[in-house]
């Protein structure tokens, strides 16, 4: 879940050369890189944090017969995780394209 | 007294209004709560499925639905209303996931007049079963050159999405990681659940192709970008396409093939419906108990067995061409293999063999 922040996955991209700068990009101090990826760590765990309340309250049936959760509440939980993602993605994309046309 | 009682009483046309607009509200009432009823039973009989306990790190199983236009209409919308309504809540009581694919390839001709393009689920499933024998190939001690193809595919699509994306954090500088997340994709062969009788004609014959066809692949090749004026105006030209033959290592075994289930759908088309339309609306319980109980199938693994013969799969549906939308459209036919007709395995869905009855 988690493979692009943490590392791992066969689907990582593939990262820019050391150096070699894209075009139009001002390379950022390495404080200001640390404080970015505090930043987002931060936010990732947040997201997490709120992504776990919010699927075990919507998804978990509040009776502990088993160790193991059900059919029924792991299907809950992929799909709860998928559109937790989705509309986060969507949401983004929106407030990006809002603020690309005040600009 | 009784005169001003009396003067007091609607008329009898009146009354009649009322007792049948009543009436029908009754009856229209009771149908929703004997369809509610219905419904409750066949989610109860899937809900034990529901409640078995799964591992954290195992997938639950997954089954791969497929919804064709059908026949007399121009979309999907009744055959989508009709699986909502029918057969996602049993799949929903029995914690049965699934995928979706609504085939609705439609195309205008000249006279303006437009017409469904069949054989999208049919494509769509021998295109799937033809990457998972190529897989299985790949994986074969001997079969390097596949295995070098395959990972040069692979390369080039990393390195297009990673040009992509780079792009994108380009132009949006507060794009977030969190969306480089993918859903895991389901690691088995999924089931296939086809709606309707075209969808289960199209469904096997593409199970057929896909498991017996040829597996060369066509790849094109990438063209240096047009550098003169004249040729950038001309258009790009195709790219060549390369083709990797698989066929020449293949030992023509047959793969695991997908278990296959029918579900119908009576789809009423035309004015000469109409009347059973009606009838319908006031009654509705015994398409529930129809379409409920065949879902219910599906939710239990134990009602897969295989055909008796391959008139089985040839007939299966054959019920639904007695329809109005039917008539003036061109006949279906199950052209199915005979090794894939001895392996393949159906759900049996036209008899109630689901348990907890």
């Amino acid at each position: 879940m988690f493979g692009g922040v943490f590392g791992g996955g066969s689907s990582k991209p593939a990262q820019p050369m050391p150096g070699a700068m894209p075009p139009g990009q001002v390379q950022m101090d390495p404080n200001a890189q640390l404080a970015a990826a505090e930043q987002e760590m931060e936010m990732v765990t947040d997201m997490f944090a709120r992504l776990n309340n919010l699927c075990y309250k919507k998804c978990l049936i509040q009776r502990y017969n088993d160790e193991e959760l059900t059919k029924a509440e792991s299907v809950c939980a992929d799909r709860c995780v998928a559109k937790y993602f989705q509309v986060n993605r969507e949401v983004s994309d929106k407030l990006a394209k809002m603020s690309a046309a005040k600009q | 007294m009784f005169a001003r009682i009396k003067a007091k009483l609607p008329g009898p046309k009146a009354s009649a209004f009322w007792v049948g607009v009543t009436s029908l509200v009754g009856v229209y009432r009771y149908n929703k709560l004997e369809s509610r009823k219905r419904m409750d039973y066949y989610c109860q009989r899937a809900s034990h499925v529901a409640n078995e306990t799964i591992g954290s790190l195992d997938v639950p199983r997954k089954v791969h639905v497929y919804i064709a236009v059908p026949m007399g209409e121009l979309g999907t919308r009744k055959a989508r209303q009709h699986w909502e309504k029918y057969i996602l809540p049993v799949f929903a009581a029995g914690a049965l996931d699934y995928e979706l694919t609504l085939v609705n390839d439609i195309e205008t001709e000249p006279n303006g007049v437009e017409r469904v393009v069949r054989g999208g689920v049919h494509e769509r499933i021998a295109q799937e079963i033809r990457e998972q024998r190529r897989k299985l190939l790949e994986a074969q001690e001997g079969n390097e050159q596949l295995r070098l193809w395959r990972e040069a595919i692979e390369t080039r699509k990393r390195e297009n999405e990673a040009r992509k994306l780079k792009k994108r954090m380009e132009d949006e500088p507060g794009m977030s990681v969190l969306e480089l997340w993918k859903p895991q994709e389901y690691p088995h062969m999924m089931d296939i659940v086809a709606v309707g009788r075209e969808t289960w004609v199209e469904a096997i014959n593409g199970v057929s192709e896909g498991a017996v066809g040829s597996l060369n692949m066509q790849v094109p090749q990438e063209l240096p970008r047009l550098k003169s004026e004249s040729a950038r105006s001309e258009g790009p030209p195709e790219a060549p396409l390369h083709i990797v033959n698989y066929d020449r290592f293949d030992d023509n075994s047959l793969v695991a093939l997908p278990a296959v289930a029918y579900i119908s759908h009576e789809n009423l088309a035309g004015w000469a419906s109409v009347p059973q339309r009606i009838y319908n609306f006031f009654h509705d319980q015994q398409n529930v108990d129809l379409y409920a109980r065949q879902a219910l199938q599906v939710v239990y693994e134990s009602t897969k067995r295989k055909p008796r013969d391959v008139a089985e799969l040839e007939e299966t549906g054959k019920d639904e061409e007695q329809l109005g939308g039917w008539k003036d459209q061109e006949p279906l036919e199950v052209v199915v293999d005979k090794r894939v007709a001895d392996q393949i395995q159906i759900y049996d869905t036209q008899n109630d063999s689901a348990p907890f009855k």
